[in-house]
């Protein structure tokens, strides 16, 4: 049941209503029994096996809380840890593993829905009730917290310490939340259907045969993935948010406008948020984090970005793109360092010149990172890139055709989205008006979306 | 392990400030009643509006075959894919039954090229809301229906789609295609919806597509026969995807909710007596090669006798009627105008039997 389709609204009007005609008391039973419908209408092995890892978790969680002895602790601990990721490992890189060593084959194996996202959360719940937490007070509480369907598929990757109290103290009606959680999940369609899945066919196009394509097309190609990838993303986890706001549960904010950033600390500070939180708790700080030398600052920022660029799948081109990412903060964090105390460079970074050039600069580095996430291979990644050697205007007679005209107009859109998100006007205003100019509101973003929007049944994400 | 902020992975978690409480529900009603009331008010604008019409006569089969049929309805429908559109002549089924039972009885074709089983509930429904209602229906089946091509969303024509449907598509798709029997709904309920594919396109060419226009009661002819050699060649080429989809070997299998659409299709026939024939659709020889063990044919068949007998309604495999070659095929699936004739006498006397 995907957040697109026409019976995830019938579902999610269903358990809108559920939610608040029924007493607070009911809250956890009616999400319960709406995730896990959700989960197996994907099919139910798959709930299968998230409700054995839930169960496994919730067991590893209870003894940690139970134990005193240090060392049962930190067993318990490290055989939670190797069970969930190594059932992870199993589905989702076994056989990637496995092309490297001469010989040997492994079974495909289908990658279970939302698997990536839920064992990191599985995991964080480990961690934190090992460092003391309290964790879940009972195996439903802890399976819903897991299923809970807004964050289960693709995220944001929520702790336990977030979602387990809302879940206890359910909050009343509160019309300015439920509005606001509206809004976020129209933006989220908005963004999905009109730019994410407009941009799509033309970023597919250029990835799929850029030999065909002149210098300008590819370069809009790139464009168009960057802009495919955001909003695909990032609407989801907009439809995410705003339905859970909706239920009365806040889940975290995950994306803030990434390509406004001025640098590429910035960019990781709004992409993904929830990921780089959890792979700042859970790999980098347990690594050493910044506590180190400069050199092992560098070195763990680079292991984690490396990983974290294997976290979304099996393939070289991703863990390229991860370490392409680490070395970009590495190098960041050695201009800071070194440019901190330069009063020219102190002056430079308040004009705004500047801000215009780093935020430009950011965003090619970013693109050219998207280049090795998208393409199928490393080859076909530099094969793309060569496209951009030959002359950026194409050789005259050259008549642009309909599907990049139409791509140029969403890219358009793509930058009145930054613009306008980047200033918070959409929530301003939906918070600012009254309620029935507020239902006008609403009602033309359906209206635009009737117009507009292109259909892709999923989200890039299901897939890492 | 509390550590001070840690560059450069530090990621805050709340950009925006919480918007000031407003207790209660009023407010967020009004601007949901709002929303409904534009959103129903644009439907029912564009319902009473020339556009929906004349849209619906432009759109392509099943709209436009539904528009007629209100019209001149018909004492026997047949339908299917383009083997049954291109199979059925009326007129000389109506000329053959006459001569064989005496009675006269119309036919109309509601065959629609690349047709499929949410398609059939959808002419079912049509045809079962008509007064009066058709004596028989032929639902014409084919083998890769039961193993494709049961989703909604790439029926391609939800033009056509009428709310007294949606019942039966939701008891038919609910628990293999949740994704299905919501679309089916929305469908159901706005005409807007349902056309928009339609109304975007015209809008886009700032034109109406022209009028669909039928032959005879909706068939339409593939034109006179073809040499053999040309027949050969277009018919083994048409075969291989047709046995790709029917490969067990590549996973193929009967899908379970292809069946439902049927038995959905027959049950809402019978409920206003219409009598039902489930027809296998005829094919040229070419494309028997597929009908071995490696391939969904048994299977195909071995459902069609358990629908048959579920529902009482008689299964008349067609596959391979003796009355007609190769030749009369233009290709693998599709009889030639000379054909159509001889099938179509060929099918009037096995089903004057059935007719009431």
């Amino acid at each position: 049941m995907a957040f697109t389709g026409y019976a995830f609204v019938i579902f999610f009007a269903l358990v809108f209503g559920a939610r608040w005609l029924l007493p607070s008391r009911a809250t956890q039973p009616v999400l319960l029994v709406a995730s896990v419908v959700f989960y197996l209408a994907w099919g139910w092995k798959l709930a299968l096996l998230l409700g054995a890892l839930t169960a496994v978790t919730y067991g590893a969680g209870h003894l940690l809380r139970t134990r005193t002895d240090l060392r049962q602790r930190k067993i318990v601990l490290a055989v939670g840890i190797v069970i969930v990721l190594g059932t992870l490992a199993t589905f989702k890189y076994a056989e990637f593993f496995a092309s490297y060593v001469p010989g040997l084959k492994v079974p495909h194996l289908p990658l279970p829905l939302g698997i990536s996202f839920y064992v990191f959360e599985m995991i964080s719940y480990l961690v934190d009730v090992y460092r003391g937490d309290a964790g879940a007070k009972s195996l439903p509480e802890f399976l819903l917290y897991v299923s809970y369907f807004p964050h289960l598929i693709a995220g944001p990757i929520v702790r336990a310490s977030e979602l387990l109290p809302q879940l206890r103290a359910p909050k009343p009606f509160d019309s300015a939340r439920v509005s606001e959680g509206m809004f976020i999940m129209l933006t989220g369609y908005a963004k999905k259907m009109i730019l994410a899945d407009n941009l799509g066919p033309y970023a597919d196009a250029i990835f799929l045969h850029p030999e065909n394509f002149n210098s300008l097309e590819v370069l809009t190609g790139i464009a168009a993935y960057t802009g495919q990838i955001f909003c695909d993303f990032s609407g989801y986890t907009d439809i995410a948010r705003g339905g859970s706001m909706m239920l009365g549960l806040d889940l975290p904010e995950n994306f803030d406008y990434p390509y406004l950033s001025r640098s590429i600390t910035e960019f990781w500070r709004r992409w993904h948020m929830t990921l780089s939180r959890w792979l700042r708790d859970y790999l980098y700080i347990p690594l050493g984090g910044n506590r180190g030398s400069e050199l092992a600052t560098y070195r763990n920022l680079f292991i984690t970005m490396t990983l974290g660029g294997l976290w979304h799948g099996a393939r070289i081109t991703f863990v390229i793109w991860g370490a392409y990412h680490g070395v970009l903060l590495a190098i960041h964090k050695l201009f800071l360092g070194a440019t901190k105390r330069s009063t020219a460079w102190k002056a430079a970074r308040e004009h705004l010149a500047y801000d215009v050039v780093a935020t430009l600069g950011t965003l090619a580095l970013v693109m050219l990172g998207w280049v090795f996430f998208r393409a199928s291979t490393f080859s076909a990644a530099i094969t793309l890139l060569h496209r951009l050697e030959k002359p950026f205007w194409p050789a005259r007679g050259w008549i642009p055709p309909k599907l990049l005209d139409q791509t140029g107009w969403y890219l358009a859109g793509l930058v009145a989205l930054h613009a306008a998100g980047g200033y918070r006007v959409g929530l301003r205003a939906n918070r600012g008006l009254p309620p029935a100019a507020r239902g006008l509101f609403w009602a033309s973003i359906v209206v635009v979306l009737y117009f507009l929007a292109s259909s892709s049944p999923t989200f890039i994400y299901f897939y890492f | 392990m509390a550590e001070p902020v840690t560059e450069p992975l530090a990621a805050p978690t709340k950009i925006d400030a919480d918007p000031a409480p407003d207790p209660g529900a009023t407010s967020f009603l009004t601007s949901l009643l709002v929303v409904v009331v534009v959103l129903a008010g644009i439907e029912l604008f564009y319902r009473d509006s020339p556009i929906d019409l004349q849209l619906r006569k432009g759109s392509g089969h099943l709209a436009t075959k539904e528009l007629e049929y209100a019209q001149i309805g018909g004492d026997i429908v047949t339908t299917g894919n383009s083997r049954m559109y291109h199979a059925i002549r009326p007129q000389v089924m109506t000329d053959e039954l006459q001569k064989v039972s005496g009675k006269s009885l119309t036919v109309y074709n509601f065959g629609i090229p690349s047709g499929s089983p949410p398609m059939f509930l959808m002419i079912a429904d049509a045809v079962a809301h008509h007064k009066p209602p058709p004596k028989l229906f032929v639902l014409g089946v084919a083998a890769v229906q039961s193993s494709c091509c049961e989703e909604l969303a790439t029926a391609g024509a939800p033009f056509g789609m009428n709310w007294s449907a949606v019942p039966y598509f939701v008891k038919a798709a609910w628990w293999a295609s949740p994704e299905d029997a919501g679309l089916a709904v929305f469908l159901g309920a706005s005409r807007l919806l349902s056309g928009r594919a339609e109304l975007l396109t015209s809008i886009h060419e700032l034109q109406m597509a022209p009028e669909t226009k039928f032959m005879d009661r909706g068939y339409w002819s593939m034109g006179g026969r073809v040499s053999p050699a040309q027949q050969d060649v277009r018919a083994k080429g048409r075969s291989i995807p047709y046995a790709d989809a029917m490969d067990k070997s590549k996973g193929a299998h009967i899908h379970v909710v292809t069946h439902r659409y049927y038995a959905q299709a027959i049950e809402l026939l019978q409920r206003v007596g219409t009598k039902v024939v489930i027809l296998g659709s005829p094919q040229a020889r070419q494309l028997d090669w597929y009908h071995d063990d490696k391939h969904t044919y048994a299977e195909y068949l071995a459902e069609m006798k358990k629908l048959s007998d579920t529902y009482g309604v008689p299964f008349i495999d067609m596959n391979d009627p003796p009355v007609i070659k190769n030749e009369d095929f233009v290709d693998g699936d599709h009889l030639s105008d000379p054909g159509a004739e001889i099938f179509s006498k060929y099918l009037a006397d096995e089903l004057a039997k059935y007719v009431p």
